[in-house]
């Protein structure tokens, strides 16, 4: 009973140790030292240097350079985004900054200063806890990839991107691209002209990974810009859980961030993708990530949103088979100056199938977080279901929250449901629980960790705990 | 045949005070100067661009028909009526003591004080080029101004009959209540089959205290297209609500913005459209919270039969500084058929603190188990779903707040059911 | 030891509401303050307490002769004063087990964890006298609580945290017999030689199952009247006019 009251009584302090990655251990960088470097600005040279580098086949590099010309196309999504958009200069960012593209299997391979950030991030001591497989990316590419041995000869493959479509192309290319095409948008078409690194995850057909997969992404150059690459295949009736864990130092000039990331869950398959996001606040974190799930599959996103300058992500799961479910489980945290931009998108695409959306935000301070969402149930299916959910706590006058949510409905056999609500931590509530003794900071942590609480427990417990901190500490200077 | 959109209307201004030549003039010029919305407006995202072809309509005299007999209410505390925007006074009867003005009577007795709104009625929810069209060829206009304290019983009745198949219509209603001044008014919208175009708008300021109703019935033919405007303007302690029941027209979009500009300002926003056929329905709608202690509710209901489809976005706003708002916004979408399409887009922007806000949206059909409880009564499963459906829609009726306008109103809900039956 | 409360000036905004109130609260004694509507009771619950609504422009009350005012509102707390609210708060997602919890590791030195095992002991203890059952622990604070519900969780509180001086502000509202009678229990098991009481209250009734060593009566911002218990008695025979009017 007590573990369900405190799940971190059932921890003990290493671990506690080993998940605290707060936003003070993750601002720390090291002097520069590339071997590889693309330089400032983007052209077609830029494409043809980074696959040079990294030795891609024709087939990616033909990719890279029609994405690029989409990407130039491309309008800016201020029609409805925010403006903030237009301040990021494309000529003044660094796309591919690594010291090769050949990842280390051992830390002891790991180069001197890489090897100290992700010690001091904690990541060998997690991947020894709790991890089926690691892999730690900093800037353009991973310095270490391992996964343990009899994950590995269960037939698993988790490699870094570059690895995937070179050694595995038969599982990769049929999917890649497939799933969030070039064009989707502007930044899904930046990310495919300039790829690099990423996971290629393919789990073979009934297999369960028991531990988690995890991969890493740190960003420890000023204007750069981070564009990994995810894909992720799960074959029949198989399961994965997959975390990603972000943070970048806080450089004086603002730093882009924008991944694609595609999950395909074959008939009955499950995947598990979690994100705890903990960018410093001059990162553009525009990310898009979307699943396909077919028959009786599942494909769950688990979401948390902390820090950035502006995070537009919209994680969409399209089912596409029979009885298939997507589900969407978010936590955003706007502090002063920041914009949590995020969302659900889920693509009805076969009879019967289910998605779920709950999301939950907190503004701070100046902080805006915004809620959009659609929800697409076309013609002739049947017996679709989508439930969503949006609370939205404001902590003080200043702070601002917006919901956009879409739903279309064709056909008298589905059932939708859309609620939102907005509610305050009440200076009354506060006193309360100051007059029990807490302090403001203590009482507004409480309220917030409350508000999220049920979230929080969807997440695995090493993160959870992690979580509650991550809030804790974002709290703390947001009173008085 | 003049056409309404690629002609300029032929004014007759020598009556009119100059500032409302001018507005006339320079709304033309507006509509002319706006570009027709996109794919990429946000505020027609899920419209049928295509039903936006307005060619063809006349604003010339087109001959009136024979009187059909209309659905009135018994007892009014006046009524004016309108064919094809022309006034007919001897349907209408207007008693001395209750305001109730034309246009050209309004200018002349109100000039001054109707000058800064009787201008374009623009919502800013999307249809600015349209609202400046209403402007420029409107002809005639009801104004309705309450003095302090006047308490009207009975309701008012505005009745626009829109008769032949090129016709146009402008519509316009002006609504002023003064402090703790009393009115409710009935505005239907009537016409027959063949087609026909109606662009109307309402205007609704109610000042400190008063209490406004205003309920607008669209009987319109199947084959006419409408378009309609409100903005609506909550004073100090005021009490406004707008109810529209879109019964009628092939294709109609509504704007409804309410600001709520005094403290204590109330607001209700009512709606039940019923589409069939290929109808759309397209309806969007603010409620602007700009004062503290505000409170506005909205509830749309949406009942879809064969193709049709219908649009609500519907956005919640409350500035800084609204503290103390209460604001709910509610859109439910009842399916019966399956090549029916419901859109909708609740939105919220919370700018401001203790603020009490909720959106729901639910889109469904109606429970197996509901119609089984009626079938094990006896009753046929068609009859359960019209019984059904109709009670669906009859929760808003029973809030319009009048017992002759909620019977007129559900009588013409009833009928328009019975249709979809026959 | 007492807490003492001199000669208290308190105002909101431009309204003066305790106009000059002095009133010692020995250890180990219970009081109680009576007074119509208005008469400034609440306002000197939530000034003890440090609400920010309220300013003190004159007076001074000492807690075992420490200055009370100069304390932040959580350390007021912790230093031994808790105040029953009329109204208490409701807390969303933080469960009564957890916010219990908060509040007593905020009294412990930083870093030293709680003994959840003990902690756990002392709760359900303290639950079963107030008859309180166990699903409470995992409910929201207050959160779709009733009015007797409320008041018995204020009361649990108190116990839990074990202060020193204690004011219970119109804990006798909004609750039946059978409440009363439990929380009254809950009140007196309470009492002790190390805590003085200050039970504030609009009725007699719940001076019948706590009796008082000492009555004040308040009106107007300021005791105008102190007696035993018999005059708790007297005032609801007589009213309050009598008393106000004399002064």
């Amino acid at each position: 009973m007590n573990s369900t009251l405190f799940p971190e009584a059932e921890i003990d302090e290493a671990t506690m140790r080993a998940v605290d990655i707060d936003r003070s251990a993750g601002d720390f960088s090291y002097p520069e030292n590339h071997t590889y470097d693309a330089g400032v600005g983007l052209s077609e040279a830029t494409i043809d240097y980074i696959s040079d580098v990294k030795n891609d086949p024709d087939w990616v590099r033909d990719f890279r350079k029609r994405a690029l010309k989409v990407f130039w196309e491309k309008p800016m999504p201020t029609n409805w985004a925010t403006k903030d958009l237009e301040n990021i200069d494309f000529s003044k960012i660094r796309y591919y900054l690594s010291s090769g593209s050949t990842p280390a299997r051992s830390w002891d391979d790991v180069p001197e200063e890489m090897k100290q950030t992700f010690e001091r991030l904690g990541i060998p001591e997690q991947e020894r806890k709790f991890l089926a497989g690691v892999e730690a990316q900093f800037d353009s590419e991973a310095a270490y990839s391992n996964i343990q041995k009899a994950v590995s000869d269960q037939g698993v493959i988790f490699v870094n991107s570059t690895e995937g479509l070179k050694e595995h192309a038969d599982i990769f290319r049929p999917w890649f691209g497939k799933v969030i095409p070039t064009g989707d948008n502007k930044f899904s078409a930046l990310n495919s002209a300039v790829f690099s690194g990423g996971s290629f995850i393919y789990v073979p057909k009934g297999v369960k990974v028991k531990h988690p997969l995890q991969a890493y992404f740190r960003i420890n150059s000023e204007n750069f810009g981070q564009f990994e690459r995810t894909l992720i295949i799960v074959d029949e009736g198989a399961e994965v859980m997959y975390m990603e864990g972000c943070t970048a130092p806080k450089f004086t000039t603002s730093t882009l961030h924008s991944a694609v990331v595609e999950l395909v869950a074959m008939k009955g398959a499950k995947i598990q993708y979690v994100t705890v996001q903990n960018w410093s606040n001059n990162v553009f974190n525009l990310v898009t990530k979307r699943g396909i799930a077919h028959e009786d599959a599942e494909v769950k996103w688990i979401d948390c949103n902390i820090g950035s300058r502006l995070t537009m992500k919209y994680p969409g799961v399209i089912m596409k088979g029979k009885r298939a479910r997507g589900e969407v489980i978010s936590i955003a945290l706007a502090n002063n100056g920041q914009h949590q931009d995020t969302g659900a998108k889920m693509i009805h695409a076969a009879d019967d199938t289910t998605s779920n959306v709950v999301s939950k935000s907190i503004s701070v301070g100046t902080g805006r977080s915004t809620y959009r969402g659609q929800v697409h149930i076309p013609k002739h299916l049947k017996g679709c279901k989508n439930n969503t959910e949006c609370d939205a706590l404001l902590i003080n006058a200043h702070s601002r929250t917006d919901t956009y949510p879409a739903i279309t409905v064709r056909g008298n056999q589905h059932a939708t449901q859309h609620e939102a609500s907005v509610s305050q931590v009440s200076a009354e509530q506060v006193f309360y629980m100051q007059q029990r003794g807490l302090s403001e900071g203590e009482a507004m942590s409480l309220s917030v960790n409350g508000f999220v609480n049920d979230l929080v427990r969807e997440f695995p417990m090493e993160y959870s705990v992690e979580l509650k901190r991550l809030i804790d500490l974002e709290m703390e200077g947001s009173v008085g | 045949m003049r056409s309404v959109l690629l002609d300029a209307p032929v004014w007759n201004h020598a009556a009119v005070p100059p500032w409302f030549a001018q507005s006339q003039q320079t709304a033309w010029e507006t509509f002319s100067r706006l570009p027709l919305p996109s794919r990429r407006d946000e505020a027609w995202r899920f419209a049928d661009l295509k039903l936006l072809a307005l060619e063809g309509y006349a604003d010339e005299d087109s001959a009136v028909a024979a009187p059909a007999a209309l659905a009135l209410l018994e007892q009014s505390a006046a009524r004016l009526v309108f064919r094809n925007g022309h006034f007919q006074a001897a349907e209408s009867h207007r008693p001395s003591g209750i305001q109730v003005l034309t246009l050209a009577e309004a200018l002349a007795s109100h000039g001054d004080r109707l000058q800064a709104v009787l201008q374009v009625p623009e919502t800013g929810l999307g249809s600015a080029k349209f609202a400046a069209l209403h402007h420029a060829h409107l002809r005639d206009a009801v104004v309705i101004i309450i003095p302090a304290g006047q308490e009207i019983e009975q309701p008012i009745e505005i009745v626009h009959l829109l008769q032949g198949p090129s016709a146009a219509v402008f519509p316009r209603t002006l609504i002023l209540t003064e402090a703790k001044a009393k009115v409710a008014v009935l505005e239907q919208h009537l016409g027959e089959s063949e087609g026909g175009l109606s662009i109307g708008a309402a205007q609704l300021i109610a000042g400190e205290g008063s209490t406004l109703h205003y309920t607008l019935l669209n009987r319109l033919g199947a084959g006419s297209k409408s378009m309609h405007f409100s903005t609506v303007s909550a004073g100090r302690d005021a009490q406004l609500r707008h109810s529209l029941f879109n019964l009628g027209s092939g294709w109609a979009r509504t704007e409804c913005r309410s600001l709520l500009e005094g403290p204590g300002s109330r607001s209700e926003m009512f709606s039940v459209s019923l589409a069939a056929g290929g109808q759309e329905i397209d309806q969007r709608t603010l409620q602007d919270h700009l004062s503290p202690h505000s409170y506005s509710d909205l509830l749309y209901k949406n009942v879809l039969f064969d193709t049709s489809r219908t649009i609500f976005a519907g956005l919640i706003k409350v500035d800084e500084g609204a503290h103390g708002t209460d604001a709910y916004q509610k859109c439910r979408n009842l399916l019966l058929s399956d090549d029916c399409e419901a859109n909708s887009m609740p939105g919220l922007e919370i700018n401001a603190d203790q603020v009490k806000c909720s959106h729901g949206s639910t889109t469904g059909r109606i429970a197996e188990e509901e119609l089984f409880y009626f079938e094990s009564r006896g009753i046929p499963r068609l009859q359960a779903t019209r019984l059904i459906a109709v009670g669906f829609a009859q929760e808003v009726v029973a809030k319009v707040g009048h017992p002759a306008v909620e019977a007129l109103i559900s009588q013409a809900v009833e009928a328009r059911f019975a249709e979809q039956e026959g | 030891m007492k807490l003492e409360i001199k000669d208290l000036h308190v105002s909101i905004g431009d309204r003066e509401i305790l106009k000059g109130l002095t009133l010692d609260l020995p250890k180990g004694e219970v009081h109680a303050i009576m007074g119509p509507n208005g008469s400034g009771k609440s306002t000197l619950s939530k000034v003890l307490a440090g609400h920010e609504d309220y300013t003190v422009t004159s007076g001074s009350v000492l807690m075992d002769g420490i200055d009370l005012l100069a304390m932040p509102i959580d350390q007021r707390s912790r230093a031994g004063f808790f105040l029953a609210f009329q109204y208490p708060m409701e807390i969303p997602g933080v469960s009564n087990a957890n916010f219990l919890r908060a509040a007593l590791q905020a009294r412990l030195p930083k870093g030293k964890p709680i003994d959840a095992v003990a902690f756990y002991k002392q709760l359900y203890a303290k639950m079963d006298l107030l008859k309180m059952d166990r699903s409470f622990t995992a409910r929201s604070v207050n959160e779709g609580f009733s009015g007797g519900e409320k008041k018995r969780n204020e009361i649990l509180q108190m116990a839990m945290l074990e202060p020193t001086y204690a004011v219970l502000d119109e804990t006798d509202s909004g609750l039946d017999i059978d409440a009363l009678k439990i929380v009254s229990d809950g009140v007196n098991a309470m009492r002790g030689p190390d805590r003085g009481i200050l039970l504030i209250t609009h009725y007699q009734r719940l001076l019948d199952y706590i009796k008082p060593d000492v009555v004040h009566v308040m009106a107007d911002g300021q005791i105008i009247k102190s007696g035993g218990a018999d005059l708790a008695l007297e005032l609801e025979e007589r009213g309050y006019d009598w008393l106000t009017k004399a002064a």
